[in-house]
């Protein structure tokens, strides 16, 4: 479903969904930041216990 | 050259001061509870006591240590350098973002229509974009957002400046949200002013936040301080006066530890686009929530990003005119406050976070406690009703053959007392010395005078003192959920108006009012003479429900004819992007329908995102 008025348009688009009016395109890339390392102690710890938490969860 | 000139000597002379301080304090505390607990020998328990209470203590200590710092550093406004004379004031293209999700659609964009009024009356307009970023999931409010965004952009002539996109799907959150814009059109901005659906700024404010950010090249974002505005209710009202009176000088002691290492709090809030796009793109934590997934409290995260990358991170409390709304009954802050507490939990991950600043370790660190802390007080009443339990049995004679008269034990009550002075001094001092300074200072005038700010701040130790235990349960209701994986979703914030009935309030308190009256029965039970102690916990759980319901109420006017209790300078004087706001709002919603579009012919390709 879409309407007009004016020269505002709107549209449902399948990657975005709705617009209204021509936000500008001008894209910005924002890389993905690390913040856990794998192989750190911290992040074996915090894994076994997010393990247990989910375990917990589950009754098991 | 950086508007602020914060020394580094400084910041860390502020930090070891505080953090000296409050450890000491703690140790202190530690102390004299095993001095006090000794009197009878000593147990397990006492040491488990005692490390709560050093902990506590130490907790309280950094709060009170933010608090005295605020009110005794350098109170004079930042200091901006000058821009050329001919260098216009602003330069750079700034994106205003309004996330919104699931919100009241006329009063969200009334704000934006306030907002742009504002910017008008500056000639600024043309220097700004205005972006609605819906992640609505509700297709009525949707169809209601875009029948309002129409009108707001007729009325303000917003046509190519004003937009407003809905995702298809919420991936992320409100931090997906704004990097989908970032990704798709954040090169077309120098800056981003990020806003909650609640917000409101002065377009001087927003003017000036630019002018600080073009004169520091540095500088990657700058928080404001935002005061919560249009509280009706007494529970309302009385966080809103304490954001209005007591968060600026918290605030002032918080900037002064911090340094260049600021807060992001996630709204009314300027980011350099460029800088955020390159330090904050968030990853997915492995697993599930809550723990994994989508980075919740993602603000701290970004703002310790940028510290990384090497950018500043201010805030300037100096910074007026940057308004908020804030939740209306106690329920509603605690819906909101185990969100946070899920979010601040799953900073435990990042804690070790690699070549993160110390100071943004710390943040982290802190922000867990937060939601820890108030567990070691529940720790504690635990710890000594169980201490009574465990107690040996008091022997008078401990070397029969040796004594000829009885041992009494050490009655070391006077420690306690001392313990619990200094406690409540931590709790209560930070407060009345910011009240003494807002009525020396005359700042008390904006809040109704020196007596009225008194009155208030009496009356708001008072409440918080009372609903604290309801809080520490909902507190550690949060906490445990958290603990045994249990995910809070992304609810909606209620906004608006938040009257409870009592039967509500029992629904979503009876567990609270249920436990309290176990807990008096038990103790009872064990030992009688202990329930008087712990009737100032214990009551205010019993009737959490009453708490509740009364406190959602509207809060009425002044009995006497003086000022009202917990007025705040927004009601004397409101700011005038306020009072358009209001304007605008009962403008439109009084002729809602009329004009709005719902329909029209079919359309051509929007060219966003083409």
């Amino acid at each position: 479903m879409s309407f007009e008025k004016g020269d505002m348009l709107m549209q449902d688009a399948d990657h975005v969904g709705t617009t209204i009016g021509a936000l500008p395109t001008a894209p910005l890339a924002m890389p993905r930041q690390v913040l856990e390392r794998s192989s750190t102690l911290w992040s074996r710890l915090m894994a076994v216990f997010g393990a247990g938490i989910r375990t917990r969860r589950l009754g098991s | 050259m950086s508007p602020r000139q914060t020394s580094l000597p400084r910041t860390w002379a502020a930090r070891s001061l505080a953090l000296v301080l409050a450890i000491g304090l703690g140790f202190a505390a530690g102390a004299l509870f095993l001095q006090y607990g000794s009197g009878d020998g000593l147990q397990a328990m006492d040491w488990l006591r005692s490390g709560l209470i050093l902990l506590s203590t130490f907790w309280l200590s950094w709060g009170a240590c933010q608090g005295l710092l605020g009110l005794f550093s350098r109170s004079s406004p930042t200091v901006i350098p000058a821009l050329a004379e001919d260098v216009p004031v602003i330069r750079g293209r700034t994106a205003i973002l309004v996330p919104v999700y699931n919100e009241e659609p006329a009063p969200v964009l009334a704000r934006v229509a306030a907002m742009d009024a504002s910017l008008a009356a500056l000639g600024l307009t043309e220097k700004f974009d205005f972006a609605i970023l819906s992640d609505t999931r509700n297709d009525e409010i949707a169809a209601a957002e875009r029948r309002w965004f129409l009108r707001l952009i007729a009325e303000r002539g917003g046509e190519g400046r004003m937009f407003y996109r809905r995702r298809a799907v919420n991936t992320g959150k409100k931090a997906g949200n704004i990097e989908d814009f970032i990704e798709r059109s954040g090169a077309a901005y120098e800056f981003a002013l990020i806003l909650d659906a609640d917000s409101l700024m002065e377009g001087g404010t927003i003017a000036e936040m630019v002018r600080r950010m073009e004169a520091d090249p540095k500088l990657g974002l700058l928080q404001s301080l935002p005061k919560v505005i249009e509280a009706n209710s007494r529970f309302g009202r009385a966080m809103q006066f304490s954001a209005s009176f007591y968060s600026p000088i918290f605030a002032r002691g918080l900037a002064t530890l911090q340094g260049y290492t600021g807060p992001f709090w996630g709204h009314n809030a300027m980011v350099r686009v460029e800088a955020f796009a390159q330090s904050c793109g968030l990853p997915v934590l492995a697993g599930d929530p809550p723990f994994g997934g989508h980075i919740m409290s993602h603000d701290y995260v970004e703002a310790a990003l940028l510290a990384r990358a090497g950018w500043t991170v201010r805030v300037d409390v100096d910074l007026e005119g940057s308004f908020e709304e804030g939740p209306e009954n106690i329920i509603d802050y605690a819906k909101r406050d185990r969100r946070w507490c899920q979010g601040n939990l799953q900073h435990a991950r990042l804690l070790m976070a690699p070549e993160l600043k110390p100071w943004s370790r710390f943040v982290f660190l802190q922000g867990i406690l937060a939601y820890i802390a108030p567990l070691f007080w529940l720790g504690f009443i635990t710890a000594s009703i169980a201490a009574i339990v465990l107690a040996p049995e008091l022997d008078y004679f401990p070397t029969p053959y040796e004594q000829l008269f009885p041992t009494f034990p050490h009655n070391d009550t006077a420690k306690a007392v001392e313990l619990a002075i200094g406690i409540f001094g931590l709790l209560l001092l930070p407060k009345l010395l910011i009240a003494a300074h807002a009525a020396w200072t005359g700042r008390a005038r904006g809040f109704g005078g020196g007596w009225t700010g008194l009155r208030s701040t009496l009356t708001e130790l008072l409440f918080s003192s009372v609903i604290a235990p309801v809080m520490l349960m909902y507190q550690t209701r949060s906490v445990a959920q958290v603990m045994f994986g249990l995910d809070s979703g992304w609810p909606t914030n209620n906004r608006g108006d938040g009257t409870l009935g009592i039967s509500e309030a029992w629904a979503n308190s009876r567990w609270i009012a249920l436990t309290g009256l176990a807990g008096l029965l038990f103790v009872w039970w064990l030992t009688p003479v202990l329930v008087a102690w712990l009737l100032p916990v214990g009551l205010p759980m019993l009737f959490a429900p009453q708490l509740i319901a009364w406190s959602s109420q509207r809060s009425g006017p002044a009995r006497t004819g003086g000022a009202r209790l917990f007025t705040v300078p927004a009601e004397i004087a409101p700011s005038p992007v306020i009072l358009a706001w209001k304007h605008i709002l009962a403008v439109w919603t009084g002729t809602a329908g009329a004009e709005v579009p719902t329909t029209g012919p079919a359309p051509e390709p929007a060219t966003a995102y083409a």
